[in-house]
Parts: C-alpha cells; sequence; structure tokens
C-alpha cells in the first residue's frame, strides 16, 4: 500500500508539472529580454524614466522573414529604447495562408501580441474589428498619435474608421486606386509594339496576337489571369464585402446601388472577351488550376496582366519581380474604403502595452530614420545614399533585407527611393491622391453578422463557377446564367437586400 | 506487505463481496500496468476529454471582447442552431453529403478488398527478398505528402504540360482531354490516388496479422490435400475477419470525413471540378475562409463528430446482432 501511495503521488506531481508547463506557454512574451533591461541605464533622457521597459511584438505579412532582420532590429531598438524604452519584434510572415492562418489562430485563440498587420484583403480588418480584436484608437490617438492624426486628415480617418470608430492607423501612401495593364517593356519594343494606342481593355487584343505568334512557342503567356488575380478587377466594382461575395456598387459612383457584380452586363462582355482570348490560346490553358503569378511573372514568361495601378508601380514591380515593367492606366483614379484599408496596424485587444504600441507607431509615421530603417535596413551594409532621397541596394541588402514593403511600414512618403524610380514619385502620389474622386459610400464598412450564412454558401458558389469565367475557360454564355442561378438558391436576395439596406442607411446618416 | 495481507483477506471473502472490490482488487494486482498507463490517461484527459468543452463554441457567437479565450467564450451570445444553418443554406447540400460519404464507402469497400488481396499475395511470395522489396515500394506512396500527390498528378494530367495530353495520347493516336474540365473524370482519378496511396500501409497490417496464424493449419491443410486457393479461403481469410471487421468499423466511424488533402489539394481547388470533388470538409473551408467565424466551423466538427459517432454506434449494433464475438463494444 505504502508503494501505492507513493506512486499516487509521483503520478499527481506528474500531472500538476504537465499542467504547469501547458501554463506557462502563453507567458513567455511577458518577460523583458535582457537587452530590454541593460539599456534602461543608457536611456535616463529626460521623459522615458516613467516608462517601464516593454518589447512589442509586430506581425506583418511580406516575403517572410529576411537573413538579417535581427541585425536591423538590434539597430532599432538601440534607436527606439532612449526614445519610448522599447524593443521591437518584428515577425515577417509570407504572403497568403502562411500570415492568415496565423493571425486568426492568434486572435481567436487571445494570444499576447501587441500590433498585426491588417487590411480588407488580409488578417480582415472589416471582420476583425467589429468583433472586438483590435483597440479602439478614437480616444487615445491625441494624446499619444497627434501628429499622425493630422498626417493622415480627415477624409482617411473617415475611410478607415467602422461605426466612427478607428481601430487601425492606415499606412500614409496614395490613397486612391486605378486599374489598368502591367506590360513587358522589353517585349513590347522587340516587336515594336506601340503601347500609346491601347486606351481600354479589348485594345490589347492585337498586341496579344503578335506574342502569341511570335513568344508563344517559348512558353510566354500572353495573358496572364488567373483565379482570384483575374483580369476581372478592371471593372473596378466597389465591392461590399470582398472579392469572394457578389454584391457591389459601380466604381464610377454613379449611385447606390447595390447588384450583383457577377450577372452585370460589363460583367458579361469581359468574361466573353476573356473567352474569345483563352480560345485564341493568350491565355495559358490550366489558368484556372493556378493562383500563384508570381513564378511566371519573375521567370519573364508573362506579357501583360491586369493590375492595381498608382504612380510609379511599373517600377516598384519592375524591382520586385527583376522585369522591366511598364504600366497603362485603363480606369481613373477612385478613393474608396478599399484603400483607407488597404494597409494599416492594428493594436490587439491582447496587447498589455497598448500604449507604448501607438506611441512606437507615432514614431514610425513621423521619423523617417527609423521608417527607412525598417523599410531598408541599414545604411552601408544593405544600401548605400545617393543623395538625401535616393538610395542603391547593395547586394547584401538585396539578399539578405530586401522587404519591398514601403506600403506597409507607416509613412510611405518617408521612405528613400532607388535610383531606378522616379524622383517626383512623393509629389505625383500626392497629385494623384489629390486627383482622385471620392466614393459616395466612402468609411462604409458592411457588417455580415445578419447574413453570416448566405455570405458563406455564396462564397462557396462563387469559388465553384468564378475561376472558369475570370480566365476565359468556360462559354459564359452557357455559365453564367447556371451561376446566377445557385448563387439565387445560395441566398444573394436576403444578402443583397441587406447590403442595401445598410448602405441606405450610411447615405442617410452621413448626408 | 499491505498488498499481501489484502490479498489475505479477500481470499476469505464470500464471492459476492469479492466481485464489489473486484475493480480495485484488479487496479493493486496490476499496479505496475496501470502506472504505465497513467501517463497516457493524462494525455488523453488533457489532450482529448478537457478540450471537449469547446463543442459549445458551435452554440456560440463566438467574438473577441475578453481578453483571453475563456473569456471571449463567456461573453459570448449564445445562439442556438444558427451556427449550423449554413450547411442547409448551400444549394449543394446534396451534392456534398453524397460526395463525402460516397466515396468513404468506396474507400472502405476497395481499401479492404485490394489490401487483403495484396497481403495474401505477398505473404505466398516465397523469395523473401522480393517479397520485402514489393511491400516497401508499395509503403512508399504512404509517406508522401498530398502536395506532392497533388503535383504528380498534375503533371500528369495538366492542360499545358501534363504527361497523359502531350505524351500518351498522341501516341496512342487519341484526342487531349480536359482533365480539370470534366468533373466525371475525376471520381475514377480521386479513388485510384488513394487506393495507390494507403494500401501499402493497411497491407502492412494484414500481413502482420497473417503472419500471426499459427502454420499448424496450413500444414493440417495440405496433409488434408487443400489447393492454395482452399487454404486462403478456409485459413487466411476467415482469420482475418476480426481485424477487418475492427477496421471497418473504425472507417465507418470517418465516414463523414474526407481526406482535406485528397480532395483540396488534388484537384487543385478547381471549381469547375467541384459537382464530384467538394465534400463537406472542402466545402466548409470554402465557404468559411473568409469569414473566420470560429462558431460556424466549430459547427461543422461539431457535427461531422457527433454524426460519426451515431454510426459507428449503429455498426457496431448490427455486428453485434450478427456476431456478439466480432463487436467492438
Amino acid at each position: 500500500m505504502q508503494k501505492a501511495k507513493r506512486l499516487i503521488g509521483l503520478a499527481l506531481v506528474t500531472c500538476m508539472a504537465i499542467s504547469m508547463i501547458a501554463g506557462c506557454g502563453k507567458t513567455e512574451e511577458a518577460s523583458p529580454s535582457t537587452a530590454t533591461n541593460s539599456a534602461v541605464d543608457t536611456s535616463a533622457s529626460t521623459g522615458t524614466e516613467t516608462l517601464d521597459p516593454v518589447e512589442l511584438q509586430w506581425y506583418v505579412v511580406g516575403n517572410g522573414q529576411p537573413n538579417d532582420m535581427d541585425k536591423v532590429l538590434a539597430e532599432v531598438n538601440k534607436y527606439l529604447q532612449p526614445k519610448i524604452n522599447a524593443t521591437l519584434k518584428l515577425n515577417i510572415f509570407t504572403w497568403g495562408d502562411d500570415f492568415e492562418n496565423k493571425m486568426s489562430a492568434k486572435i481567436q485563440s487571445g494570444e499576447k501580441f501587441d500590433i498585426t498587420f491588417t487590411s480588407n484583403w488580409a488578417c480582415n480588418y472589416q471582420q476583425n474589428a467589429p468583433k472586438g480584436a483590435f483597440v479602439d484608437l478614437t480616444p487615445l490617438m491625441d494624446k499619444y498619435a497627434p501628429k499622425t492624426k493630422e498626417l493622415l486628415g480627415e477624409k482617411v480617418i473617415k475611410g478607415a474608421s467602422i461605426n466612427g470608430k478607428l481601430y487601425a492607423i492606415p499606412t500614409n501612401k496614395e490613397m486612391a486606386h486605378n486599374w489598368g495593364f502591367l506590360i513587358n517593356k522589353d517585349m513590347a519594343d522587340k516587336y515594336g509594339i506601340d503601347l500609346s494606342t491601347i486606351k481600354k481593355f479589348e485594345d490589347l487584343e492585337p498586341a496579344l496576337k503578335i506574342i502569341k505568334e511570335k513568344e508563344g512557342a517559348n512558353g510566354v503567356e500572353a495573358f496572364q489571369t488567373l483565379t482570384g488575380e483575374s483580369a476581372y478587377r478592371v471593372l473596378d466594382f466597389e465591392k461590399l464585402v470582398d472579392d469572394n461575395v457578389p454584391g457591389a456598387i459601380y466604381g464610377d459612383g454613379r449611385d447606390t446601388k447595390v447588384v450583383n457584380d457577377f450577372a452585370t452586363a460589363e460583367a458579361m462582355s469581359l468574361f466573353q472577351t476573356l473567352n474569345k482570348w483563352y480560345k485564341a490560346g493568350y491565355i495559358r490553358k490550366d489558368a484556372d488550376t493556378i493562383t500563384d503569378y508570381a513564378p511566371a511573372r519573375k521567370a519573364g514568361k508573362v506579357f501583360a496582366t491586369t493590375a492595381s495601378l498608382k504612380p510609379g508601380k511599373d517600377a516598384e514591380q519592375s524591382i520586385s519581380d527583376g522585369v522591366n515593367w511598364t504600366q497603362i492606366d485603363i480606369t481613373p483614379p477612385r478613393a474608396t474604403t478599399r484603400e483607407m484599408t488597404g494597409s494599416m496596424q492594428a493594436i490587439s485587444k491582447t496587447s498589455p502595452n497598448p500604449e507604448r504600441a501607438l506611441m512606437f507607431l507615432e514614431l514610425m509615421n513621423n521619423d523617417a530614420f527609423l521608417c527607412n530603417l525598417v523599410n531598408y535596413g541599414i545604411e552601408g551594409t544593405h544600401y548605400t545614399k545617393v543623395n538625401d532621397t535616393t538610395i542603391e541596394q547593395t547586394q547584401a541588402g538585396k539578399d539578405n533585407y530586401n522587404n519591398s514593403l514601403q506600403w506597409l511600414f507607416a509613412n510611405q512618403f518617408n521612405t528613400y527611393l532607388f535610383t531606378t524610380e522616379d524622383p517626383q514619385k512623393w509629389t505625383k502620389f500626392k497629385e494623384y491622391n489629390a486627383s482622385s474622386v471620392a466614393s459616395p459610400i466612402l468609411g462604409f464598412t458592411f457588417n455580415t453578422e445578419n447574413v453570416k450564412t448566405q455570405i458563406a454558401a455564396l462564397t462557396a458558389v462563387k469559388k465553384q463557377f468564378m475561376p472558369g469565367l475570370e480566365t476565359g475557360k468556360v462559354d459564359p454564355a452557357t455559365v453564367v446564367p447556371k451561376f446566377t442561378a445557385k448563387l439565387e438558391a445560395a441566398g444573394l436576395k436576403a444578402a443583397i437586400d441587406e447590403m442595401q439596406k445598410q448602405v441606405d442607411e450610411f447615405v442617410a446618416a452621413n448626408k | 506487505m499491505g498488498v499481501t495481507r489484502t490479498e489475505v483477506k479477500e481470499a476469505a471473502v464470500p464471492l459476492k463481496a469479492k466481485k464489489k472490490t473486484g475493480f480495485l482488487r484488479d487496479i493493486v494486482k496490476n499496479k505496475v500496468l496501470y502506472v504505465m498507463m497513467l501517463p497516457l490517461l493524462v494525455v488523453l484527459f488533457f489532450n482529448n476529454y478537457l478540450p471537449m468543452a469547446g463543442v459549445l463554441i458551435a452554440f456560440k457567437n463566438y467574438q473577441y471582447h475578453g481578453n483571453n479565450f475563456f473569456e471571449n467564450f463567456f461573453l459570448s451570445d449564445w445562439v442556438g442552431f444558427r451556427n449550423f444553418e449554413f450547411f442547409t443554406a448551400t444549394p449543394d447540400a446534396f451534392t456534398i453529403t453524397r460526395n463525402t460519404l460516397g466515396y468513404n464507402f468506396i474507400f472502405i469497400f476497395l481499401g479492404l478488398v485490394v489490401s487483403v488481396f495484396f497481403a495474401i499475395l505477398l505473404n505466398e511470395i516465397k523469395n523473401k527478398f522480393l517479397s520485402k522489396f514489393y511491400q516497401a515500394s508499395m509503403l512508399l506512396p504512404y509517406f508522401m505528402s498530398w502536395i506532392v500527390v497533388s503535383y504528380i498528378v498534375f503533371a500528369l494530367f495538366g492542360e499545358e504540360k501534363g504527361f497523359v495530353n502531350k505524351s500518351l495520347l498522341p501516341a496512342l493516336g487519341m484526342q487531349e482531354v480536359s482533365w480539370y474540365a470534366d468533373p466525371m473524370k475525376w471520381p475514377f482519378i480521386l479513388t485510384f490516388v488513394n487506393i495507390w496511396k494507403l494500401t501499402g500501409y493497411n497491407t502492412v497490417i494484414y500481413i502482420a496479422a497473417i503472419a500471426g496464424i499459427d502454420q499448424e493449419f496450413y500444414e493440417a491443410a495440405i496433409v488434408d490435400g487443400a489447393s492454395k486457393w482452399q487454404q486462403i479461403r478456409s485459413i487466411t481469410i476467415p482469420l482475418l475477419k476480426t481485424l477487418m471487421i475492427i477496421l471497418t468499423l473504425l472507417a465507418v466511424g470517418k465516414v463523414f470525413y474526407s481526406d482535406f488533402g485528397l480532395f483540396f489539394q488534388v484537384p487543385r481547388n478547381t471549381g469547375a471540378l467541384y459537382d464530384t470533388t467538394q465534400t463537406i470538409d472542402t466545402y466548409v473551408y470554402n465557404a468559411l475562409r473568409n469569414l473566420n467565424d470560429v462558431g460556424m466551423a466549430s459547427a461543422s466538427g461539431l457535427y461531422q463528430s457527433v454524426c460519426g459517432f451515431v454510426l459507428v454506434m449503429i455498426s457496431n449494433l448490427i455486428v453485434r446482432k450478427i456476431d456478439p464475438e466480432q463487436a467492438l463494444f
């Protein structure tokens, strides 16, 4: 019996040990790092005595963690500690599911972290903010981020707010968008294609014909349109939920009537054009089974594709792809909620130090040195300065710290330009922003709560039919009616009615 | 010391009372075995039973208003069965259920027949080296990830550069086929791929069972002049029956689940093929991927588990009615 008792005791101890280990997993980030402690002594400058040392966890989307992240963060922290006595831990996850799944797991399980990238296309702002995932920054802005508030201006803050509450700070960048083509300039020059004649979508066809004839045998896609990354977006509908859910108003802002955009005459005509191009062999045959657009583009095997544009988009894209792109604008610039919420940083509800996180974002937005350090790495190591505003990346920079996330980190207007970019880029950005027409429902956010059952079902239907249509693989004359019928069976009317109701309420409230 | 005293005492008490303390007595008697079992029981408790309270999320509109998971959970509103509605809201509800159940029953049946067939064949190969070689090569696909399999299938059937379209069919003088556009071809492709991937593993289990059969049965049969076929039919298969029933019952419990890798990765989530490739798991993924709704996702998991549990109970009941000795419990 004695033996048995001892064994039971041992078992209980094992149990407790296991539960302790399990319990400890969540608190690891609470302990300040040794680096933070040693820095307290050196940071005796004014204003910091009252601040305890903290570590800020920041999650963003990108190409993954660069090799030299630790080196750069060490520099960042040297600069940051005397100012706000914080150390930064920046984590870059890779595009798509990696970032998406990690962030939704962190948010849903209530893990402690401070700042996350959020937007209408990744770590969805419109869905996470109303559920209470982010801190409401509205009351904190005046105290902790007054300069940022002034910098962004009222229009942007309104556009990024949900029901008048700001849950994330938009990146200060271009605040409008337009759609058009990215064209491989080397290929166009080689065959003497005159790009100045291309004014609307259909005008591209003769160029595609030439490329198909000359380069088709080399495996060049004359026109790239893939599932999700497709030419459909050139119609520029202002979607109310996301790309997967039918329901939009016309992008030119003619009215605020909500329509099923997949069944409009404009969509039909685009699908027909694409179907014609597909049959002519301008689009790769398996386009609807491919979602990753980057490899073919980077390999220089794409002649033309559609893209969301802004001044200097072609130069930016050329640097990131290593291909000489030139852009052709098709639609006029429009300012919609989409841009205001296209790239933002939110502070997590679970953050132990939301004020410090906001102070950090204030610094990122207003301190050009810090912003450039995070963007381009260490001067002399990762880049060399050509003049005050222009830099050239070194080989080490290209290999070990090449984030290409200027549009993500805080204030793009403060970042250096590459020698290959237009020195007037920021002036053009400002002109572009000024020339854009604001959407009639700027700042509207659809609340999915009442129709989320329908939205789930509609999303699945869209994924069944849309890939075939947007890549031109199927004949729209037979497929669009089937598509529409199935959307209706999945609750299209209820969803559109709810959208219209909320849009009408928003318009009435903002008159 | 204490143990001996208890045993002596218990030996003295009448039969009825002895039965009452049977469990305790059993523990004391086999305490070493029970202690060895303890760590696993602890893992089972923390890993499988504790999180079960989470099924309640399926009936809540999960929001993030608290500071951690538990606060979030308690602060969220109850919504009854609203989270389950998206199953029935889709016009594809029938297709999805049909695909999930249909594929699973085909896989269970073919998986059983093919695995047992190969197990018996491999067992009959007298050359040990060749037998092991075949066995190992059959097992190889089991260790490939579905992503790899997906690319192998794409390399075979792709329309742009696929082997079948570009090399095989032209050599046979046939037209190219749009594999990723015709849903009717996929039940065959998916079934073949699944059997190809899993047979090796199941075969190993049956080979192990065959190895455990007493050789004397076969010797006696040979003395009686039984042919190879008669030996297989009258000795091997009947003795494998118990294992077949156990494995099948376990598989029946999972018929409402589908292998996400097989149905999502292998057809590359191609919309045109949904009629024959969409199952409950892929529908849930496609429908909820952008919605980030924990409640609805939990609802789908709960629905599958409950259906699977009910099915296992029913099939076990049927087995018990026919042959009580073969039932699982």
